[in-house]
């Protein structure tokens, strides 16, 4: 989730920071765009019409080059609007079902890692590297862990392409099917939440299909999945520790991988927890808690929109059939087993 | 100069420009718990109400 800008002194003159002013007013017309249709349409979601008509600007009118730097910049948005989320919700919540849902964010990603590096090498023949960045990306946090656990294995550059492309792919998938599944089986709203965040990949199309789902899908969505990303320096720990053990180089590495680890940790996931912390510390009455609801909605569209524009066409066609394979049955193994298990303990 | 020219000049200087140098030099991490902190303490601190 990293965006990297360099401190070399900017200010407000200098073109870079001037222009992402227009990409940013694409965004926010695009916004109000889709707020408005879902006025118009209220069995659609707002959220899934600003994915939607970034989707079609990226890919049938084509963003415009003056719009790309400030349209990059939804991250932020995103990251925004999941601190704020932190002040819907209070510890007490959080207890009820977290230890359930701690326990099933570490049985559904150990399920995944192996599932994936199994299917990969045994079944498949593929890459040991490029296995262990789809576990990574299918396990935990999508592109950022792809990136994470790259950089800490010194992964081959093409591997980390193929590997974002496949995620990409299935982001993109779960975007529309996980809902439509949703609706079919009458999900409830917290199985719903907790299913997509531990078994969905990329942290913002989980948060897009929980609130496209219901508000308390949701919550719970962005609540399982940031427990999930937290896991990716464990993760990345531990597979650059295999495969330097693996090339029995002794070199001394641990002072970059963890400075690089901590560089693609999303460190927003800390602005969540103290959020939370203060709503439930009662500071925020419950005229604020309905201010910032909205205030993270609007963030919301403002993020989806820039989502749909990185859904490009022609990357996910860079995805090779091997890795798809393997990803796609690994997705229906853990979506398929976490669903049945949380449907038993959350109902 | 007028004094409202001057004014303008003295923001950007001191105030405008610092924040933007500063802005610029935080990574997309740190914008996005920045740019929360600004609404929150808008919510909070202004009772600023927001529509949806």
């Amino acid at each position: 989730m990293s965006e990297q800008t360099p401190n070399d002194g900017d200010t407000v003159s200098d073109p870079r920071l001037r222009d992402s002013v227009p990409g940013i007013a694409v965004l926010t017309v695009c916004a109000i765009f889709s707020w408005i249709a879902a006025l118009i349409v209220p069995a659609v979601s707002a959220l899934q019409v600003a994915i939607l008509v970034g989707f079609l600007l990226a890919n049938v009118v084509g963003l415009p080059a003056w719009a790309r730097q400030g349209v990059g910049t939804h991250k932020v948005f995103l990251g925004a609007a999941i601190v704020l989320i932190g002040g819907s919700m209070t510890i007490a919540d959080v207890f009820e079902t977290g230890p359930i849902v701690l326990l099933t964010v570490i049985s559904v990603t150990t399920l995944t890692l192996v599932t994936v590096e199994v299917f990969s090498r045994n079944l498949f023949g593929i890459d040991d590297k490029l296995a262990s960045l789809l576990a990574a990306g299918s396990g935990i946090c999508g592109v950022s862990a792809i990136v994470a656990v790259g950089g800490s294995i010194r992964a081959r550059e093409e591997h980390v392409v193929y590997a974002v492309a496949t995620i990409l792919l299935f982001d993109a998938v779960t975007l529309v099917v996980y809902p439509v599944i949703g609706r079919l089986l009458a999900i409830p709203d917290k199985v719903f939440g907790v299913w997509a965040g531990v078994s969905m990949f990329s942290t913002g199309p989980v948060v897009a299909v929980g609130f496209a789902y219901s508000e308390t899908a949701g919550q719970w969505a962005t609540l399982t999945k940031l427990t999930r990303n937290t896991l990716l320096g464990l993760i990345a720990v531990g597979y650059a520790a295999y495969y330097a053990r693996r090339r029995l180089d002794g070199t001394n590495e641990r002072g970059a991988r963890l400075r690089e680890l901590w560089d693609r940790f999303p460190k927003f996931v800390v602005g969540f927890f103290v959020l939370m912390l203060l709503a439930s510390a009662g500071i925020l009455v419950p005229g604020h808690a309905q201010a910032i609801k909205h205030a993270y909605n609007w963030l919301f569209l403002l993020a989806f929109v820039g989502l749909g524009t990185e859904l490009h066409l022609s990357k996910l066609r860079r995805a090779g059939l091997s890795p798809i394979a393997v990803v796609f049955a690994t997705l229906c193994l853990v979506s398929v087993l976490s669903l049945l298990v949380l449907s038993i303990v959350l109902s | 100069m007028q004094l409202t020219d001057r004014a303008v000049v003295t923001i950007r200087r001191y105030a405008v420009d610092p924040l933007a140098t500063r802005w610029s030099a935080l990574d997309a991490d740190s914008k996005s718990i920045a740019c929360a902190a600004v609404i929150l303490g808008a919510v909070v601190g202004l009772d600023l109400p927001i529509p949806w």
